[in-house]
């Protein structure tokens, strides 16, 4: 999508970046990418405060309010895109709101679990032009009192991403990578992602489940480590803990990231994806990766036929993952996509009447 | 076990719209009272409020000064910044069990947000009411920030629950402010303006208590920044081609605060072609009730003439933007921003007097009903999932 704009004669590109992305253990990989790409970043809000806990994470979001104001005055856009559900996308666009500035939203009227679920609704409420990016969701915005003239579903610009990317993924990409046991991609290995769910409390517990089931599962996998939400410091201290006990010989190898099209070639050559990340349900209905969907963080979000739901038992994971392997890949669904999503959106950025004062649309 | 709730005000006004949900929650066994106090309550220019909060027998466990000076719409938003920031370490010393968050101030999301991330339950005070302005998105965003509503009319009520909230969550309690609106002893037009000449007024100039007055309370609409010293001017001719004298409020702090002041500075406080209009700064709740009860006309943009004027029938010019979509009585008449049609609608109320009373924010049992089901209810599950 940044391409698409980039690439529109209308249109002026600016980027800024914060969170987790300015962070090294989070997302280093990401950043260098954007800028070898192309892409100039006009601002860098470092941003996180550490702790790993809820105290954190709500600073975390003022920090950002603050920061944001002094550069979006600074750079007076016509309008600022935000992206999902985070609390810092939520503090971005108090910041671009509360100064006058048309807020345009992608994916909202999702459903999820996790502070995100609340987080996501309340960017609607606050913003002008919304791209969702399936129709329950386009439903669901519209119910919640927008207009649905501003309402629009271009389809998952990273289900559209998923779809473009010719890469292919190596295992000399995947090995130089983090630490643990080296993986053999061309043999059947998981995927691990599994982030806090900040609503709940026992995201240590959940993730030596996943550990477990995913051991006695008996194959290989590539794990991410969690994202920086509240409860990150539990997750990953397990992860750690068992890292530096064991080393090697247990068939994990622990990643931070991959670059974005990386990540998608892994997501389209792994056997299945365990844990709770968004991708699971949105870019490999589109690969029909097997999917094994834990606990409640994605509770609600419109999946395809892909997507095994368990609880965060350790029995049920594993025999999931087992039905998943032996099941191998499903169909493409296109819930999530649609063709030329950049396209429209940067064609609508581009024509589309912008307003500030918002009122509740009565259907 | 007893429930710790801890309520958060910014200002005057919302204040008033939780100050009787802090009194029965005082009151009640069940519950513990925790009260932040932040915002222009800190500020000498609103009058220092604080004092008046204390005066009435809340102790602040939290005083937050967090207001930027600048009155522009980046200062704002920096405020709120600040506001999240350090509502996160007050929340975690407090350790509440419930937040009370009111109405749709720019301070009011911070109060939201910092508890929500934080796993506290959230009470939202008055939320699915329909104005104009930035607040339109912030409350409805807090709303969806929010575990427990507790609405004013029945309109809202339903605007909630359409919004994705569990019914079961939403209470029509009615408006707090009612309730204390209810409990104020009648002056007579005389008497107010004794006290106000005697408590308020600073300067030699003083209102005439022989003679009717209006009342005019204009903020600024902070999604028209720019417009607002227009926009107030446009107010002030209308109100000197009447001559009738004014008792004026000096706006709230948002963005084009600054804008109004320095143009009611330049019709207030003398005497111009027998016009006499004096700029106060803060009148005590019950005199100020008072002085709405027996206004001639209450003039501009406040809520006060929405939610408050129909239960005593003063009759309301309201103009611009503001309060679009709001719930009001029959007592209001609207004006755009222009000096003629304002002065049209202002002698066109003059001419009809007093209106019939209209209860339209509750019954003044707000304060009661909102702390029965702090206590009894049930909290509902932290995670939040919208109903369709």
């Amino acid at each position: 999508m940044l391409k698409e704009l980039q690439e529109h004669p209308d249109i002026d590109l600016q980027i800024i970046c914060t969170g987790a992305l300015l962070v090294d253990r989070y997302g280093e990989k990401v950043l260098e990418d954007l800028e070898a790409s192309g892409f100039k970043i006009q601002e860098k809000i470092l941003s996180h405060i550490e702790g790993g806990n809820h105290v954190a994470m709500a600073k975390t979001a003022g920090l950002v309010a603050l920061e944001a104001t002094n550069i979006l005055q600074k750079l007076d856009p016509d309008i600022a895109v935000v992206c999902g559900d985070r609390s810092e996308v939520l503090a971005m666009t108090i910041a671009a709101t509360y100064m006058n500035k048309p807020v345009a939203h992608i994916e909202g009227g999702d459903l999820s679990g996790s502070i995100d679920e609340s987080v996501r609704h309340a960017i609607t409420k606050l913003a002008h032009v919304h791209f969702v990016t399936n129709e329950d969701s386009r439903k669901r915005v519209v119910q919640m009192g927008e207009n649905p003239k501003y309402v629009f579903n271009f389809g998952s610009p990273d289900v559209e991403f998923a779809s473009l990317s010719d890469m292919k993924i190596t295992n000399e990409i995947v090995n130089n990578r983090g630490v643990g046991d080296h993986i053999d991609i061309t043999k059947p290995f998981l995927t691990v992602i599994q982030h806090p769910v900040t609503t709940e409390r026992d995201n240590f517990a959940h993730i030596e489940t996943t550990l477990d089931a995913v051991l006695e599962a008996g194959i290989p996998a590539i794990w991410f480590w969690p994202n920086n939400d509240a409860g990150t410091n539990e997750m990953s201290r397990k992860l750690r803990e068992f890292h530096e006990k064991n080393l090697t010989n247990h068939g994990i190898r622990f990643i931070l990231d991959l670059k974005p099209d990386d990540f998608t070639s892994l997501l389209k050559t792994t056997s299945c994806l365990v844990g709770n990340s968004s991708s699971g349900i949105k870019e490999c209905s589109y690969f029909g990766t097997p999917v094994v969907n834990i606990g409640s963080r994605q509770n609600g979000r419109t999946r395809g036929p892909n997507v095994i739901d368990v609880s965060t038992d350790k029995e049920e994971i594993k025999k999931a993952i087992t039905a998943q392997l032996s099941h191998g890949p499903y169909p493409r669904s296109d819930i999530y996509y649609k063709p030329d999503t950049s396209k429209n959106i940067a064609a609508t950025l581009a024509n589309i009447e912008l307003y500030t004062q918002k009122s509740f649309h009565h259907a | 076990m007893v429930r710790k709730i801890c309520a958060i005000t910014a200002n005057r006004a919302d204040f008033s719209r939780i100050e009787t949900i802090l009194e029965a929650v005082k009151k009640h066994p069940d519950l513990d009272l925790q009260l932040v106090v932040l915002g222009s309550h800190l500020l000498e220019k609103t009058g220092h409020t604080v004092q008046e909060i204390i005066k009435r027998g809340f102790i602040p466990d939290q005083t937050i000064q967090m207001e930027l000076e600048g009155s522009n719409p980046v200062s704002m938003t920096k405020s709120v910044g600040l506001a999240m920031i350090e509502l996160a370490t007050a929340l975690d010393r407090l350790k509440p069990d419930v937040v009370v968050a009111p109405v749709d101030r720019f301070e009011s999301l911070a109060m939201g947000i910092a508890p929500a991330l934080m796993n506290i339950h959230v009470a939202h005070v008055q939320g699915g009411e329909v104005t104009g302005t930035i607040d339109e998105s912030i409350r409805h965003a807090l709303t969806k920030m929010s575990h427990l509503h507790f609405v004013a009319t029945e309109k809202s009520r339903e605007r909630v629950i359409k919004m994705g909230e569990l019914e079961e969550t939403v209470f029509n309690v009615g408006c707090p402010g009612t309730d204390l609106l209810l409990k104020i002893p009648p002056l007579s037009r005389e008497k107010t303006i004794w006290r106000l000449n005697d408590e308020i007024v600073r300067g030699d100039k003083k209102f005439d208590p022989s003679k009717p007055y209006f009342l005019l309370i204009q903020h600024p609409v902070t999604t028209e920044f720019g417009s607002s010293g227009d926009q107030i001017k446009e107010t002030m001719e209308a109100l000197k081609n009447i001559g009738q004298q004014a008792i004026v409020l000096w706006p709230n702090i948002d963005a084009g605060s600054d804008d109004i002041s320095k143009i009611l500075r330049r019709y207030t406080d003398k005497e111009i072609d027998h016009f006499t209009a004096l700029a106060l700064k803060h009148i005590p709740h019950d005199l100020f009730t008072n002085t709405l009860r027996n206004a001639s006309c209450l003039v501009g943009n406040s809520s006060t003439g929405m939610r408050e004027a129909c239960y005593f029938g003063t009759p309301v010019v309201n103009i611009g933007t503001r309060q679009s979509g709001r719930e009001r009585g029959r007592n209001v008449v609207d004006a755009p921003n222009d000096r003629k049609q304002i002065e049209d609608a202002i002698r066109f109320q003059l001419g009809h007097g007093a209106y019939p009373v209209e209860h339209i924010y509750g019954d003044g049992t707000a304060g009661e009903k909102t702390a029965e089901i702090l206590a009894t209810i049930k909290l509902p599950n932290i995670q939040k999932k919208i109903t369709y």
